[in-house]
């Protein structure tokens, strides 16, 4: 079955979850599994990336393509298409701690 | 060698009615059997069930790839259409994930959820209910009936939001847009950021016209230009200038530099250094410098700072005209009486 969602992780300091049951939008220093999301990402980058690692936005859309977005021109910019077990379980996390924040109805 | 050159040519469109595709190889005229293109074992130029969906249609594209039901692929190479009823019309790389999504063309392109369209460009996403992104290269539509018209790495990420143009540009939240610029922010409900270079729209129903670094943070406030201004109290407004600071409510700041008022209903027409108090509702200035602390004051001048309320203040108050009789002035009103101030 398909999954239809999108994480941002904006460089200006927000993090947004967009699916059909759920659109939040919160600090990321609220979020703990931000962190090593991005690290796992940074790591997968390909390896002719050059460039720092300060990101504009941070982008996954459903599990299978990340794109790391570079704030300007000496930052690192580049995409991850493949399907990433390693990486779908810390998505996961981020999901499921997003979900927690969801005020309930 | 025989006579290379064919120009006359009676159009088909069923491969059945044709005995031979014809070409040219670098060296000499050769022929195929439209049965034999696209791989053979009967593979053709206008092949239904291409690659496995149930209805779908690929043609003369190059190694693309039709998997979901009922979805189309018209041309270009390594494109696929796995959604249902999806069309990648052309380009390259592109992939139609989300059903009855649609790829114009261009390179690496993504339609990722229900009825997303990308028209071209590169490496754009499409991937919220009914996104688009018409054009430009990296940007974003992640959110239902959002759009990013062109530009390069723009975002629209709120519910029905748009960026128009320009360059890393985030409209993040419900019904925003950023008409363009370089990035610009736009991240609370309702908030518009038109242009200009970093500014944040923040609050509820914020703008910001243009310029650079402004904010607009408090709800329904508005910075229209200059740099470095910052509008944080409700309904707060700064036209222009350097720098200056409206953070009480219904406050303003028409212009000038380093200015600060933070009291409710209190205008800064402009000027240098000038500084509203909390305390100093319904109170204005004009010049430089000056300090007001009390409420429903008024101060025209430089240097000048308030100790009590309700009470116009001025520096070296000049008199270009003045009355010189009483006669027929309301109470208080000031004439003089040969050279002698007087008041009714």
């Amino acid at each position: 079955m398909k999954k239809n969602f999108t994480i941002h992780i904006f460089g200006y300091g927000e993090t947004q979850y967009i699916s059909k049951e759920i659109n939040l939008k919160t600090t990321t220093t609220e979020l703990t599994a931000v962190q090593p999301l991005l690290d796992a990402i940074w790591l997968k980058k390909p390896e002719d990336t050059i460039g720092g690692n300060v990101y504009h936005s941070v982008d996954i859309f459903n599990y299978k393509r990340k794109r790391w977005a570079g704030k300007g021109k000496d930052e690192a910019s580049f995409n991850i298409k493949e399907d990433d077990d390693s990486l779908v379980d810390l998505i996961n996390t981020l999901i499921a701690e997003i979900k927690a924040l969801v005020p309930e109805k | 060698m025989a006579n290379l050159k064919f120009s006359e040519f009676t159009e088909q469109t069923d491969p059945a009615n044709v005995a031979f595709v014809v070409g040219y190889d670098g060296t000499t005229n050769v022929r195929i059997d439209p049965a034999n293109i696209g791989g053979g074992g009967g593979a053709g130029l206008f092949e239904e069930n291409a690659t496995g969906g149930v209805g779908s249609t690929q043609r003369v594209g190059f190694a693309g790839n039709a998997t979901g039901n009922g979805s189309t692929i018209s041309g270009g190479k390594y494109n696929n259409s796995s959604g249902y009823m999806s069309t990648t019309s052309g380009g390259y790389n592109n992939e139609a994930y989300g059903s009855i999504t649609t790829i114009g063309g261009g390179y690496s392109n993504y339609a990722g959820q229900d009825s997303d369209t990308v028209g071209g460009g590169y490496s754009n996403t499409a991937n919220g209910y009914r996104a688009t992104v018409s054009g430009g290269q990296n940007n974003q539509a992640t959110n239902s009936q959002t759009t990013v018209s062109g530009g390069v790495y723009n975002q629209a990420t709120g519910q029905e939001s748009t960026v128009g143009g320009g360059r890393s540009n985030t409209a993040s939240s419900f019904k925003t847009f950023i008409g363009g610029g370089y990035n610009n922010t736009a991240s609370d409900l309702y908030c518009t950021v038109a242009g200009g270079k970093s500014n944040i729209a923040s609050g509820s129903s914020a703008f910001v016209g243009g310029g650079s670094y402004n904010r607009a943070t408090g709800f329904f406030s508005n910075v229209v230009g200059g740099n470095s201004n910052n509008a944080s109290g409700g309904r707060s407004f700064i036209g222009s200038g350097y720098a200056n600071t409206s953070s009480g409510s219904y406050s303003s700041i028409v212009s000038g530099s380093y200015n600060s008022n933070g009291g409710s209903y209190s205008t800064i027409t402009g000027g240098k250094y000038n500084s509203i108090s909390p305390l100093a509702q319904y109170s204005s200035v004009a010049g430089d410098r000056n300090v007001l602390n009390n409420s429903k004051i008024h101060v025209l001048g430089s240097n000048i700072t308030s100790d009590r309320a309700n009470t116009t203040f001025v520096e070296n108050l000049s008199i270009k005209s003045i009355p010189t009789s009483a006669a027929g002035l309301p109470s208080g009103s000031v004439w003089s009486n040969g050279g002698i101030l007087n008041i009714v």
